[in-house]
């Protein structure tokens, strides 16, 4: 069995359960809005500001929220003693790691799917017109995102206080796709689709390549034994 | 631990001379340069110290466990 | 941690006469800035410091891939012992910048790249250390330390680089053509002394940290 068909077994499972229960997805959605709804409030009734931080707020929302979902990652298998499981399993640990990144992509791209349009009504922006540059922001930051939180994730499974562990290992990696994601979502919301918001895309784009080889690389270290 | 209040007090009177000698001269921000320096000095001083405190604790816990050997 | 060793007590003595020398023609010696005026002496410390946190963070990096290939104790001893180091050495970078950064900007902090980086750098290897607190068993805490100390590090290219693109109001890295002959003796008389210091540090702190695996090797053997 391949690599990545293992992986894909993992995401079918993962997602499969998610679907029957929608215990995360709801919770992430209304976790999601509840936040930008409270920055909302702390900022003001200033619509022009509102729509000026627009691109901030939506990725602070997006951040916290993943990581909510992310510490989630193993709980499957964790509290149904599975990890051990997942652990002993013959063949390519890396297929652990794709499988979980891709759940994870996938849930956070659904809850933003929701996200934007509900931040779109919330600081009376229009966001279809945009549609095509969001969708690339939100692709590609949401992997550079899961891709350090997956591994991070996995880490410190094990630890203690790793409620704690995981955002403070996790907030100083992320900073180069919250500056990216940010700033071309602001960008593109500007209509500055060609020039600089490209720039911030292709900043993420390295980014997601870069991580990508070095995480996948180094996970069968963090799961050994 | 002597050592360390010795050091400490040659640590506050460099800084004593150091803040006069600026007044003397006239240095403008002095305030922020002898700060600055006092800041670095004291630090790494600090953290030398430290090193040396925690290497004397842990230097008898180890001995602790050896004089207890196998007992127990 | 027992006498010092012959390596250590001269060293000890080296890194401090060359940090008194340094500071005295620093304050004293140099002549104060034409332009800056004498808040630039404050650089000859502020710049050192840094290069000492980066060279720091970057053994931390040499190490953990080591101790990642080879699996060996030492190596990881030496990582942990200059992250601590480091750490130190960034939060007086830090430090310093705010106190010419005030009289110069006339604010204590401003997001420009390479304070923004250093500020990074710091959580990051606070993360690390954290990481080390939290982790009971010895083999895990060094192989989870040396993945961190890895992408830690590998990281910060990067978010230099897109801080860079974000923001640009530090001033352009002064290249030494440019600069005094007597400012860049003094920056580099400077920068052995720090040098030094983070030697004698490391040799000190390398020790205890092999004292510390001793301890828990004999409490682990007693428990």
């Amino acid at each position: 069995m391949s690599v990545f068909h293992r992986a894909w077994a993992i995401v079918w499972k993962d997602l499969l359960i998610e679907a029957r229960t929608k215990q995360s997805f709801n919770a992430m959605v209304f976790f999601a809005a509840l936040v930008l709804f409270i920055f909302s409030f702390a900022l003001g009734p200033d619509t022009e500001l509102l729509q000026r931080v627009a691109g901030g707020l939506l990725w602070v929302g997006i951040a916290f929220t993943g990581l909510l979902s992310l510490s989630r990652t193993y709980q499957n298998e964790e509290t149904s003693g599975g990890l051990e499981g997942l652990r002993a399993y013959p063949g390519d640990p890396r297929a652990i790691y794709l499988g979980k990144l891709l759940g994870n992509i996938v849930m956070l791209l659904l809850v933003e799917a929701v996200l934007f349009p509900a931040a779109g009504i919330l600081f009376q922006a229009n966001l279809w017109p945009y549609a095509g540059g969001l969708i690339a922001v939100a692709v590609l930051g949401t992997i550079g995102f899961s891709l350090v939180g997956t591994f991070y994730s996995a880490l410190t499974v094990n630890l203690r206080a790793r409620e704690v562990m995981l955002p403070l290992l996790l907030f100083p990696a992320l900073v180069p796709v919250l500056l990216g994601a940010v700033n071309a979502t602001t960008l593109i919301l500007q209509g500055n689709l060609m020039g600089e918001a490209v720039m911030w895309l292709r900043v993420l784009g390295a980014f997601d390549i870069i991580f990508f080889v070095i995480c996948i690389w180094i996970f069968p270290i963090a799961l050994e034994e | 631990m002597r050592k360390w209040s010795a050091v400490s007090v040659v640590y506050v009177l460099a800084l004593i001379l150091l803040w006069v000698y600026t007044g003397r001269v006239g240095m403008e921000n002095r305030g922020f340069v002898v700060a600055g320096y006092g800041l670095t000095w004291g630090a790494l001083l600090w953290y030398a110290f430290r090193l040396e405190s925690r290497g004397r604790t842990t230097a008898r816990a180890v001995e602790s466990f050896e004089v207890a050997g196998t007992g127990d | 941690m027992g006498p010092r060793t012959a390596v250590e007590k001269v060293l000890g003595i080296l890194a401090l006469l060359a940090m008194l020398v340094g500071s005295w023609v620093g304050l004293v010696v140099v002549p104060a800035d034409a332009a800056q005026g004498n808040v630039q002496r404050l650089m000859y410390v502020h710049v050192p410091a840094a290069w000492l946190a980066f060279l720091a963070f970057f053994i931390v990096f040499v190490m953990s891939v080591l101790y990642l290939i080879q699996r060996e104790e030492r190596w990881d001893r030496v990582a942990a012992s200059s992250a601590e180091i480091g750490v130190v050495f960034t939060v007086v970078t830090l430090l310093l910048g705010m106190m010419w950064g005030k009289p110069t900007w006339g604010v204590f902090w401003t997001w420009d790249p390479r304070l923004t980086t250093t500020a990074i750098l710091l959580a990051i290897y606070v993360g690390y250390l954290a990481l080390r607190s939290f982790a009971d068993d010895g083999e895990k805490r060094a192989r989870w330390s040396a993945i961190v100390g890895v992408i830690g590090f590998a990281n910060v290219p990067i978010v230099y680089m897109s801080v860079t693109w974000w923001r640009t109001l530090h001033q352009p890295p002064s290249s030494p053509r440019s600069v005094a002959p007597e400012i860049l003796w003094t920056l580099m008389l400077n920068l052995g002394a720090f040098t030094l210091v983070y030697a004698y540090l490391m040799v000190r702190r390398v020790r205890l940290a092999k004292l510390e695996g001793e301890l828990e090797r004999r409490m682990a053997y007693n428990a």
